[in-house]
């Protein structure tokens, strides 16, 4: 939401902006929303002042439009799949995590996730030799473990110094480091396009479960505004962003039947597997992977549980060894 | 003595109700009927995610931004993304379906891929697209459609992906309390900027932005002020009784290829058709 300034047009006064905000009209939309005879009297100004004003934020905001073929081609341009080095993993994925989406992985506490997502970002920073953003919010990435995932691919030393150097790791303590950490990153793709091609997020709701409790409403705000983020970064930078999600295993009693004759068996409960975050987030990324043991030590199975782009259901083994997932 | 009300017509009014944009005849005569959407029609699509919203409003785009010889109807169509949920990819794919059939129905009609590539080209020429970010964005996209559309006497669809995107945001910095009247409100900006302009507007929403009790500005039934609501839902999760609350963020398990259920309201009727959702986009069976 963007707050009103003077630097937004040139009638929009110090004075007008305190008056307006007495009346609890601080931003853009507010103003709109207002109609201009009140806003007038409010504000103090001319009535065509405010329709000056009404007219140079519409311009202003109004975001660009884009013909469909030269967004298409632009898109066809920028757009890549990042391969994740795990040949199965890419199979099922088409190619690899494809630019300007959202993924997410879920899956129980011990499936893997972080394993996962510490040898892509190995192979990605040693096949591509591109940057990789880690971000940290649990505290516990481990250096060593990379070290050793790139080890198990690489044995010249001075090739496993430069990739280490790619894995840049940021730990975050909570969620407006997380934010403002994102915010920085967008910034630094407008100065420098194409710098950063993967962002991992290991772990969402370690910064964000605090909120879900007594400020619901207030924390589906709160990831809304990082949703928006997040796909601004990926869609108009052409960025992967994976982030790491818990799931959480639901059951859910069966009401007994009332006459006993009719229904010999025992109700069953219903057991469901959720992904954390709620309803709004399960709306948001791009492709939702799950990973879960599939019985062989081990080995775990990934499946695609929500896509734009990928088939439902569609699923791939893969098992992870000493030196990462394979 | 008569009274003569003599009403005034800015320029710009004149023109919008002189002009005579190309119809949607056709669109889609399953859902919509054969003489398609009217002028001024309101098309809400709203269910549980993954139940094909979007595929759904895209293969509208699909039908209409292909040029007639290839199965279209040849007419620009406004994009409005706030999902971002690579519309193009989709679209493109969806377009390429939509010639595949059109092109098994016409004995002689041989496509080669060439010429399909340049068919999807030519479509994708009539579409526009605005990505918005934030609610200020969509807020001033909606303000500016009079505009657009005045400077664009071809579009006759406007098609928002997720109307509610920023609800709750917007909520934070201290917004309204009732998802329906924050839609109302939406929903009252757009028809205002579409009102003189004879376009159908379709818009989506994720089930879940409806208040749970029921606000002073719902009318009877749950549309929120649009003419025709399009209710997309799984049909297995009918059968079970199991209410469909968060089937969105359960897995999928074996029975992954269920088959879903639209149920269209309107003026005219209810009428509710069964379909699969695979590459091809939405499979009526």
């Amino acid at each position: 939401m963007a707050k009103l300034s003077t630097s937004m047009c040139q009638v929009l006064t110090k004075t007008a902006i305190e008056n307006l905000g007495q009346r609890k009209i601080f931003t853009v939309v507010d103003v709109l929303q207002e109609d201009p005879k009140k806003l007038a009297s409010i504000s103090k100004l001319d009535f065509k002042d405010i329709l000056t004003l009404r007219q140079a934020l519409v311009s202003n905001y109004t975001p660009f439009p884009r013909q469909g073929l030269d967004a298409y081609n632009e898109l066809m341009s920028n757009c890549s799949y990042i391969p994740t080095g795990i040949q199965k993993l890419d199979e099922l994925l088409g190619g690899g995590f494809l630019t300007g989406n959202v993924f997410e992985i879920c899956g129980l506490s011990g499936s893997g996730k972080t394993q996962l997502c510490l040898t892509v970002a190995a192979n990605v920073a040693l096949q591509m030799k591109k940057v990789v953003h880690l971000i940290d919010t649990k505290l516990d990435v481990s250096g060593k473990r990379i070290h050793s995932i790139i080890e198990g691919r690489e044995s010249d030393e001075e090739v496993i110094g430069n990739t280490m150097e790619k894995i840049l790791v940021t730990r975050v303590n909570n969620f407006y480091e997380l934010y403002s950490f994102l915010y920085h990153l967008k910034n630094q793709l407008v100065r420098e396009p194409g710098s950063v091609r993967l962002i991992v997020i290991e772990s969402l709701p370690a910064v964000f479960l605090q909120y879900m409790g007594n400020y619901k409403m207030d924390s589906l705000g709160l990831l809304n505004n990082l949703a928006s983020l997040v796909k601004y970064i990926a869609h108009e930078h052409y960025v992967s962003i994976l982030i790491i999600n818990l799931a959480s295993i639901w059951v859910e009693e069966e009401s007994a039947p009332l006459n006993d004759d009719s229904q010999m068996e025992p109700p069953v409960p219903h057991v469901d597997v959720k992904a954390l975050l709620g309803k709004y987030w399960a709306h948001v990324p791009n492709t939702r992977l799950y990973i879960e043991q599939n019985g062989v030590p081990n080995g775990r199975k990934v499946t695609v549980m929500k896509s734009t782009h990928l088939a439902l259901g569609s699923s791939c083994i893969v098992s992870i060894t000493s030196d990462g997932v394979r | 003595m008569m009274d003569y009300q003599i009403k005034a017509e800015s320029g710009r009014q004149l023109l919008a109700r002189l002009s005579t944009r190309p119809g949607l005849g056709g669109l889609d005569e399953r859902l919509l009927g054969p003489a398609g959407p009217l002028p001024h029609d309101v098309i809400e699509i709203t269910g549980e995610p993954s139940v094909g919203k979007s595929v759904l409003a895209l293969q509208w785009v699909a039908r209409a931004i292909l040029s007639p010889p290839r199965g279209g109807l040849g007419v620009e169509v406004l994009l409005i993304d706030a999902d971002h949920h690579q519309p193009l990819f989709v679209l493109v794919r969806l377009l390429q379906s939509c010639m595949k059939a059109f092109m098994s129905k016409t004995p002689g009609l041989r496509l080669n891929s060439s010429l399909v590539e340049t068919s999807i080209k030519d479509a994708l020429k009539r579409l526009t697209i605005v990505s918005v970010y934030d609610s200020t964005n969509l807020y001033t996209a909606l303000l500016g459609l009079d505009m657009m559309l005045l400077s664009k006497p071809q579009m006759s669809m406007v098609v928002i992906d997720s109307l509610p995107a920023f609800y709750w945001s917007d909520r934070l910095s201290g917004g309204l309390p009732h998802m329906d009247s924050y839609l109302k409100r939406l929903l009252t900006v757009l028809q205002n900027s579409t009102k003189q302009h004879k376009v159908t507007v379709v818009f989506t929403r994720p089930s879940h932005f409806q208040s749970a009790v029921p606000s002073r500005f719902r009318s009877k039934d749950d549309t929120v002020g649009s003419t025709r609501l399009i209710t997309l839902s799984r049909v297995d999760d009918a059968n079970t009784g199991e209410s469909s609350k968060g089937s969105g963020t359960s897995l999928p398990r074996q029975n992954c290829q269920s088959t879903f259920c639209a149920v269209i309201r309107s003026a005219y009727g209810q009428s509710s058709h069964k379909y699969l959702i695979n590459k091809d986009g939405l499979t009526w069976l």
